[in-house]
Protein backbone atom coordinates (compact mmCIF):
# COMPACT_ATOMS: atom_id res chain seq x y z
CA UNK A 1 0.00 0.00 0.00
CA UNK A 2 1.03 3.63 -0.81
CA UNK A 3 1.84 5.16 2.12
CA UNK A 4 4.19 8.44 2.67
CA UNK A 5 2.95 10.85 -0.05
CA UNK A 6 6.20 12.27 0.60
CA UNK A 7 8.21 9.46 -1.31
CA UNK A 8 6.47 9.79 -4.33
CA UNK A 9 6.60 13.93 -4.25
CA UNK A 10 10.53 12.87 -3.81
CA UNK A 11 10.66 11.35 -7.58
CA UNK A 12 8.72 14.08 -8.92
CA UNK A 13 10.91 16.85 -7.80
CA UNK A 14 14.16 14.76 -8.78
CA UNK A 15 13.23 14.49 -11.97
CA UNK A 16 13.90 18.11 -12.27
CA UNK A 17 17.13 18.05 -10.73
CA UNK A 18 19.68 16.60 -13.24
CA UNK A 19 23.18 15.84 -10.57
CA UNK A 20 23.34 15.75 -7.16
CA UNK A 21 26.58 16.82 -5.83
CA UNK A 22 27.28 15.85 -2.26
CA UNK A 23 29.92 17.74 -0.58
CA UNK A 24 31.13 15.95 2.45
CA UNK A 25 33.86 14.81 4.59
CA UNK A 26 32.68 12.96 7.50
CA UNK A 27 34.80 14.82 9.81
CA UNK A 28 33.68 18.04 11.01
CA UNK A 29 35.43 21.99 11.01
CA UNK A 30 36.98 20.89 8.02
CA UNK A 31 34.97 23.28 6.02
CA UNK A 32 32.60 21.29 4.11
CA UNK A 33 29.85 24.50 4.28
CA UNK A 34 32.53 27.24 3.08
CA UNK A 35 33.35 24.97 0.02
CA UNK A 36 29.46 24.03 -0.67
CA UNK A 37 29.07 27.51 -0.94
CA UNK A 38 31.93 28.30 -3.02
CA UNK A 39 31.04 25.45 -5.37
CA UNK A 40 27.65 26.73 -5.46
CA UNK A 41 28.86 30.10 -6.68
CA UNK A 42 30.98 28.71 -9.19
CA UNK A 43 28.45 26.44 -10.90
CA UNK A 44 26.42 29.78 -11.18
CA UNK A 45 28.78 31.69 -12.73
CA UNK A 46 29.49 29.10 -15.29
CA UNK A 47 25.43 29.41 -15.73
CA UNK A 48 24.16 26.67 -14.49
CA UNK A 49 20.58 26.73 -11.74
CA UNK A 50 21.88 25.73 -9.06
CA UNK A 51 20.48 24.97 -5.60
CA UNK A 52 22.04 24.57 -2.30
CA UNK A 53 20.47 22.59 -0.07
CA UNK A 54 22.21 22.66 4.04
CA UNK A 55 21.46 19.10 5.12
CA UNK A 56 23.43 20.18 8.86
CA UNK A 57 20.32 19.98 10.54
CA UNK A 58 22.05 20.26 14.10
CA UNK A 59 24.53 23.17 12.45
CA UNK A 60 23.43 25.04 9.49
CA UNK A 61 25.87 27.56 8.10
CA UNK A 62 25.04 28.16 4.76
CA UNK A 63 22.65 30.87 5.47
CA UNK A 64 25.13 32.70 7.91
CA UNK A 65 27.94 32.54 5.03
CA UNK A 66 25.11 33.96 2.61
CA UNK A 67 23.65 36.38 4.93
CA UNK A 68 20.51 34.43 4.35
CA UNK A 69 17.32 35.17 6.85
CA UNK A 70 13.64 34.79 7.22
CA UNK A 71 10.22 32.90 7.63
CA UNK A 72 9.40 30.09 5.50
CA UNK A 73 6.48 30.36 2.88
CA UNK A 74 5.05 28.75 0.01
CA UNK A 75 2.11 28.80 -2.56
CA UNK A 76 0.32 25.93 -4.28
CA UNK A 77 4.12 24.71 -5.95
CA UNK A 78 5.34 24.29 -2.58
CA UNK A 79 7.90 25.64 -0.16
CA UNK A 80 10.06 28.41 -1.99
CA UNK A 81 13.62 28.47 -1.53
CA UNK A 82 15.34 31.53 -0.69
CA UNK A 83 17.48 33.04 -3.72
CA UNK A 84 20.69 34.90 -2.83
CA UNK A 85 23.06 35.37 -5.99
CA UNK A 86 20.54 33.52 -8.12
CA UNK A 87 20.99 30.45 -6.16
CA UNK A 88 17.93 28.60 -4.82
CA UNK A 89 19.19 27.99 -0.94
CA UNK A 90 17.58 26.09 1.70
CA UNK A 91 18.69 26.50 5.23
CA UNK A 92 16.81 25.60 8.61
CA UNK A 93 19.83 28.19 10.04
CA UNK A 94 17.34 30.89 8.07
CA UNK A 95 14.93 30.38 10.00
CA UNK A 96 15.48 29.04 13.37
CA UNK A 97 18.17 31.84 15.22
CA UNK A 98 19.05 30.48 18.48
CA UNK A 99 17.11 27.15 18.80
CA UNK A 100 18.92 23.70 19.83
CA UNK A 101 18.00 22.49 16.49
CA UNK A 102 17.37 18.72 18.46
CA UNK A 103 16.54 16.09 16.24
CA UNK A 104 17.15 12.10 15.57
CA UNK A 105 16.12 8.89 13.63
CA UNK A 106 12.54 9.09 12.51
CA UNK A 107 12.03 12.45 12.86
CA UNK A 108 15.56 13.80 11.07
CA UNK A 109 15.25 11.34 8.37
CA UNK A 110 11.37 13.20 7.80
CA UNK A 111 13.35 16.56 8.03
CA UNK A 112 15.28 15.45 4.97
CA UNK A 113 12.14 14.05 3.31
CA UNK A 114 10.02 17.28 3.90
CA UNK A 115 12.99 19.24 2.34
CA UNK A 116 13.37 16.96 -0.88
CA UNK A 117 9.65 16.45 -1.37
CA UNK A 118 8.78 20.08 -0.74
CA UNK A 119 11.03 22.75 -1.74
CA UNK A 120 10.06 23.68 -4.98
CA UNK A 121 13.53 23.69 -6.26
CA UNK A 122 12.03 24.09 -10.05
CA UNK A 123 13.99 23.26 -12.55
CA UNK A 124 18.22 22.47 -11.68
CA UNK A 125 21.37 21.55 -13.31
CA UNK A 126 22.98 21.47 -9.89
CA UNK A 127 21.73 20.77 -6.17
CA UNK A 128 24.86 21.01 -4.28
CA UNK A 129 23.82 19.25 -0.71
CA UNK A 130 25.96 20.28 2.43
CA UNK A 131 26.33 17.68 4.20
CA UNK A 132 26.87 17.10 8.33
CA UNK A 133 29.87 15.25 9.44
CA UNK A 134 29.25 11.83 9.98
CA UNK A 135 27.55 9.40 7.88
CA UNK A 136 24.27 9.21 9.24
CA UNK A 137 20.37 9.96 8.73
CA UNK A 138 21.02 12.85 6.88
CA UNK A 139 23.97 11.50 4.61
CA UNK A 140 21.64 8.01 3.94
CA UNK A 141 18.22 9.95 3.60
CA UNK A 142 20.38 12.30 0.48
CA UNK A 143 22.06 9.44 -0.86
CA UNK A 144 18.95 7.22 -0.25
CA UNK A 145 16.28 9.24 -2.75
CA UNK A 146 19.19 10.94 -4.80
CA UNK A 147 20.51 7.44 -6.51
CA UNK A 148 21.75 8.04 -10.36
CA UNK A 149 22.44 11.65 -10.03
CA UNK A 150 25.04 11.73 -7.80
CA UNK A 151 28.82 13.09 -7.44
CA UNK A 152 30.68 13.84 -4.74
CA UNK A 153 33.05 16.55 -3.72
CA UNK A 154 35.25 15.44 -0.63
CA UNK A 155 36.54 17.94 1.82
CA UNK A 156 39.48 16.99 4.10
CA UNK A 157 42.12 19.16 6.23
CA UNK A 158 45.66 17.49 6.20
CA UNK A 159 47.02 15.35 9.06
CA UNK A 160 44.51 14.29 11.49
CA UNK A 161 41.25 14.40 9.66
CA UNK A 162 42.37 11.54 6.75
CA UNK A 163 41.90 8.78 8.74
CA UNK A 164 38.10 9.63 9.06
CA UNK A 165 37.78 10.89 5.75
CA UNK A 166 39.01 7.97 4.25
CA UNK A 167 36.18 6.64 5.77
CA UNK A 168 33.50 8.51 4.15
CA UNK A 169 35.30 7.82 0.69
CA UNK A 170 35.06 4.31 1.45
CA UNK A 171 31.69 4.50 1.96
CA UNK A 172 30.82 6.59 -1.14
CA UNK A 173 33.07 3.95 -3.06
CA UNK A 174 30.64 1.29 -1.27
CA UNK A 175 27.39 3.33 -2.57
CA UNK A 176 29.14 3.51 -5.91
CA UNK A 177 28.69 7.11 -5.76
CA UNK A 178 31.87 8.67 -7.98
CA UNK A 179 34.18 11.08 -6.40
CA UNK A 180 35.18 14.29 -8.71
CA UNK A 181 37.32 16.17 -6.15
CA UNK A 182 38.97 16.37 -3.52
CA UNK A 183 39.44 19.55 -1.60
CA UNK A 184 42.72 19.93 0.98
CA UNK A 185 41.18 22.61 2.79
CA UNK A 186 43.67 24.58 5.52
CA UNK A 187 46.21 22.87 3.34
CA UNK A 188 49.35 25.96 4.29
CA UNK A 189 50.26 28.93 5.07
CA UNK A 190 52.52 31.48 3.39
CA UNK A 191 55.10 32.98 5.17
CA UNK A 192 57.41 35.80 3.40
CA UNK A 193 56.36 33.43 -0.17
CA UNK A 194 57.43 30.23 2.16
CA UNK A 195 54.85 27.54 1.96
CA UNK A 196 54.22 25.75 5.60
CA UNK A 197 52.40 23.30 5.90
CA UNK A 198 50.29 23.84 9.08
CA UNK A 199 49.16 19.83 9.86
CA UNK A 200 50.98 17.95 7.98
CA UNK A 201 51.67 17.41 4.47
CA UNK A 202 49.18 19.11 2.42
CA UNK A 203 49.75 16.53 -0.73
CA UNK A 204 47.59 13.70 1.55
CA UNK A 205 47.10 10.68 -0.64
CA UNK A 206 43.93 9.03 -0.61
CA UNK A 207 43.12 6.00 -2.52
CA UNK A 208 40.62 7.11 -4.82
CA UNK A 209 41.69 8.64 -8.36
CA UNK A 210 40.41 12.59 -8.58
CA UNK A 211 41.73 16.01 -8.66
CA UNK A 212 43.14 17.00 -5.22
CA UNK A 213 43.04 21.03 -4.63
CA UNK A 214 45.18 22.14 -1.86
CA UNK A 215 43.72 25.41 -0.35
CA UNK A 216 45.66 28.25 1.90
CA UNK A 217 44.67 28.45 5.55
CA UNK A 218 43.23 31.90 6.28
CA UNK A 219 42.61 34.86 4.29
CA UNK A 220 40.36 32.54 2.02
CA UNK A 221 37.54 34.31 1.27
CA UNK A 222 34.72 32.51 -0.16
CA UNK A 223 34.82 34.55 -3.71
CA UNK A 224 38.74 33.20 -3.54
CA UNK A 225 37.94 29.46 -3.24
CA UNK A 226 34.88 30.20 -5.82
CA UNK A 227 38.04 31.24 -8.33
CA UNK A 228 40.17 28.12 -7.83
CA UNK A 229 37.18 26.13 -7.89
CA UNK A 230 36.15 27.68 -11.41
CA UNK A 231 39.60 26.63 -12.63
CA UNK A 232 38.43 22.83 -11.89
CA UNK A 233 34.74 23.03 -12.41
CA UNK A 234 34.69 20.26 -15.13
CA UNK A 235 35.61 17.75 -12.79
CA UNK A 236 32.28 18.38 -11.27
CA UNK A 237 30.28 18.31 -14.16
CA UNK B 1 -0.17 28.20 2.90
CA UNK B 2 1.57 24.72 2.40
CA UNK B 3 -2.29 23.40 1.41
CA UNK B 4 -1.96 23.60 -2.17
CA UNK B 5 1.70 21.80 -2.48
CA UNK B 6 0.64 19.09 0.00
CA UNK B 7 -2.66 18.73 -2.13
CA UNK B 8 -0.52 18.35 -4.63
CA UNK B 9 1.69 15.85 -3.57
CA UNK B 10 -1.06 14.02 -2.56
CA UNK B 11 -2.43 13.75 -6.05
CA UNK B 12 0.79 13.15 -7.45
CA UNK B 13 1.21 10.00 -5.17
CA UNK B 14 -2.37 8.76 -6.00
CA UNK B 15 -1.82 9.36 -9.41
CA UNK B 16 0.93 7.68 -9.89
CA UNK B 17 -0.20 4.59 -7.98
CA UNK B 18 -3.03 4.25 -9.94
CA UNK B 19 -0.80 4.36 -13.17
CA UNK B 20 1.43 1.50 -11.48
CA UNK B 21 -1.25 -0.70 -9.99
CA UNK B 22 -3.63 -0.02 -12.95
CA UNK B 23 -6.50 1.15 -11.21
CA UNK B 24 -9.00 2.94 -13.39
CA UNK B 25 -11.56 4.08 -10.91
CA UNK B 26 -11.43 4.54 -6.99
CA UNK B 27 -14.42 4.80 -5.17
CA UNK B 28 -13.11 5.93 -1.83
CA UNK B 29 -9.39 7.29 -0.34
CA UNK B 30 -8.77 7.22 3.15
CA UNK B 31 -5.86 10.15 4.08
CA UNK B 32 -4.35 10.72 7.06
CA UNK B 33 -3.94 14.24 8.07
CA UNK B 34 -1.31 14.38 10.52
CA UNK B 35 -2.04 17.46 13.21
CA UNK B 36 1.75 18.37 12.97
CA UNK B 37 1.33 20.10 9.74
CA UNK B 38 -1.31 22.17 10.96
CA UNK B 39 -2.84 22.60 7.93
CA UNK B 40 -6.56 23.89 6.75
CA UNK B 41 -8.31 20.52 5.92
CA UNK B 42 -10.91 22.23 4.06
CA UNK B 43 -8.60 24.22 2.15
CA UNK B 44 -6.65 21.00 1.56
CA UNK B 45 -9.16 18.79 0.15
CA UNK B 46 -10.94 21.23 -1.84
CA UNK B 47 -7.49 21.70 -4.06
CA UNK B 48 -6.95 17.63 -3.67
CA UNK B 49 -10.68 17.19 -5.35
CA UNK B 50 -10.00 19.80 -8.09
CA UNK B 51 -6.02 17.90 -9.21
CA UNK B 52 -8.00 14.92 -9.09
CA UNK B 53 -10.52 15.66 -11.70
CA UNK B 54 -10.02 14.30 -14.80
CA UNK B 55 -7.78 10.93 -12.83
CA UNK B 56 -9.40 7.81 -11.75
CA UNK B 57 -10.10 9.50 -8.39
CA UNK B 58 -12.39 11.91 -10.02
CA UNK B 59 -15.67 10.34 -8.35
CA UNK B 60 -13.85 9.08 -5.71
CA UNK B 61 -14.88 9.80 -2.04
CA UNK B 62 -12.20 11.34 -0.45
CA UNK B 63 -12.22 10.93 3.32
CA UNK B 64 -9.75 12.68 5.65
CA UNK B 65 -8.93 11.40 9.15
CA UNK B 66 -7.39 13.57 11.76
CA UNK B 67 -4.41 11.47 13.35
CA UNK B 68 -3.54 14.00 16.55
CA UNK B 69 -0.18 14.29 17.69
CA UNK B 70 1.50 12.24 20.47
CA UNK B 71 5.00 13.26 21.91
CA UNK B 72 6.85 10.71 24.48
CA UNK B 73 9.56 12.26 26.51
CA UNK B 74 12.23 10.05 26.93
CA UNK B 75 13.59 11.74 30.19
CA UNK B 76 10.27 11.18 32.31
CA UNK B 77 7.88 8.91 30.28
CA UNK B 78 5.20 11.77 29.76
CA UNK B 79 3.22 11.44 27.20
CA UNK B 80 1.19 15.01 25.80
CA UNK B 81 -0.46 16.07 22.97
CA UNK B 82 0.02 19.17 20.57
CA UNK B 83 -3.10 21.39 22.55
CA UNK B 84 -0.74 21.08 25.75
CA UNK B 85 2.24 23.05 23.92
CA UNK B 86 0.57 24.13 21.05
CA UNK B 87 -0.19 28.00 22.03
CA UNK B 88 3.66 28.39 24.22
CA UNK B 89 5.32 26.90 20.79
CA UNK B 90 3.06 29.67 18.74
CA UNK B 91 3.78 32.19 20.81
CA UNK B 92 7.92 31.30 20.69
CA UNK B 93 8.47 31.21 17.21
CA UNK B 94 5.97 34.31 16.57
CA UNK B 95 7.16 36.63 18.82
CA UNK B 96 6.01 40.11 17.32
CA UNK B 97 5.41 38.58 13.61
CA UNK B 98 1.97 39.72 12.25
CA UNK B 99 0.72 36.94 9.83
CA UNK B 100 3.09 34.47 11.09
CA UNK B 101 3.33 30.97 9.62
CA UNK B 102 5.37 28.55 11.56
CA UNK B 103 7.90 26.46 10.15
CA UNK B 104 6.32 23.28 11.55
CA UNK B 105 3.74 23.86 9.20
CA UNK B 106 5.81 23.26 6.49
CA UNK B 107 8.36 21.39 8.07
CA UNK B 108 6.40 19.20 10.69
CA UNK B 109 9.34 17.49 12.12
CA UNK B 110 11.07 20.81 12.96
CA UNK B 111 8.85 20.45 15.67
CA UNK B 112 11.66 18.54 17.93
CA UNK B 113 13.72 22.20 17.71
CA UNK B 114 10.81 23.99 18.86
CA UNK B 115 9.12 21.90 21.47
CA UNK B 116 9.99 20.88 25.18
CA UNK B 117 8.30 18.44 27.61
CA UNK B 118 5.89 20.11 29.27
CA UNK B 119 6.69 17.93 32.42
CA UNK B 120 10.67 17.93 32.84
CA UNK B 121 11.36 20.30 30.33
CA UNK B 122 13.77 18.37 28.10
CA UNK B 123 13.78 18.64 24.21
CA UNK B 124 14.80 14.29 24.22
CA UNK B 125 11.18 13.00 23.15
CA UNK B 126 9.84 11.21 20.33
CA UNK B 127 6.86 12.45 17.73
CA UNK B 128 4.95 9.05 18.42
CA UNK B 129 2.46 10.07 15.81
CA UNK B 130 0.59 12.73 13.65
CA UNK B 131 3.69 14.16 11.87
CA UNK B 132 3.05 13.94 8.29
CA UNK B 133 0.08 12.97 5.44
CA UNK B 134 -0.57 9.14 4.78
CA UNK B 135 -2.71 7.53 2.50
CA UNK B 136 -4.35 4.73 4.53
CA UNK B 137 -6.24 3.06 2.13
CA UNK B 138 -7.85 3.22 -1.20
CA UNK B 139 -10.75 1.37 -2.53
CA UNK B 140 -11.48 1.11 -6.24
CA UNK B 141 -12.76 -0.97 -9.02
CA UNK B 142 -10.43 -2.98 -11.59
Amino acid sequence: MLNDVRDYAIKKRLQNISKVILVGSGKGGVGKSTIAVALSLALKDVGYEVGLLDADIHGPTDAILLSVKGQLSGDRDGISPYVKYGIKVMSIGAFSEGEPLVSYGKAKIGLIKDMLAYVNWGKLDYLVVDLPPGIGDEVLGIARYSRGKLNGVVVTTPGISVPVVQRFINFLKGEGIPISLVIINMAYINCDGKKISLFGNEDVLFEYPSVKIPLIVGGNKINEIKNTLLSFINYVR
Amino acid sequence: MHEGSLAYSTATALIEYAKEHNIKRATKVEIGIGELTMIDEEIYKNWLIEMLKGSPYDSAEIRLVKEPVRFKCNICNYNWSLDEVKEKVIENICKEIVDCDTPIHYLPEIAQAYVTCPKCNSRDFEIISGEGIIIRSINYVE
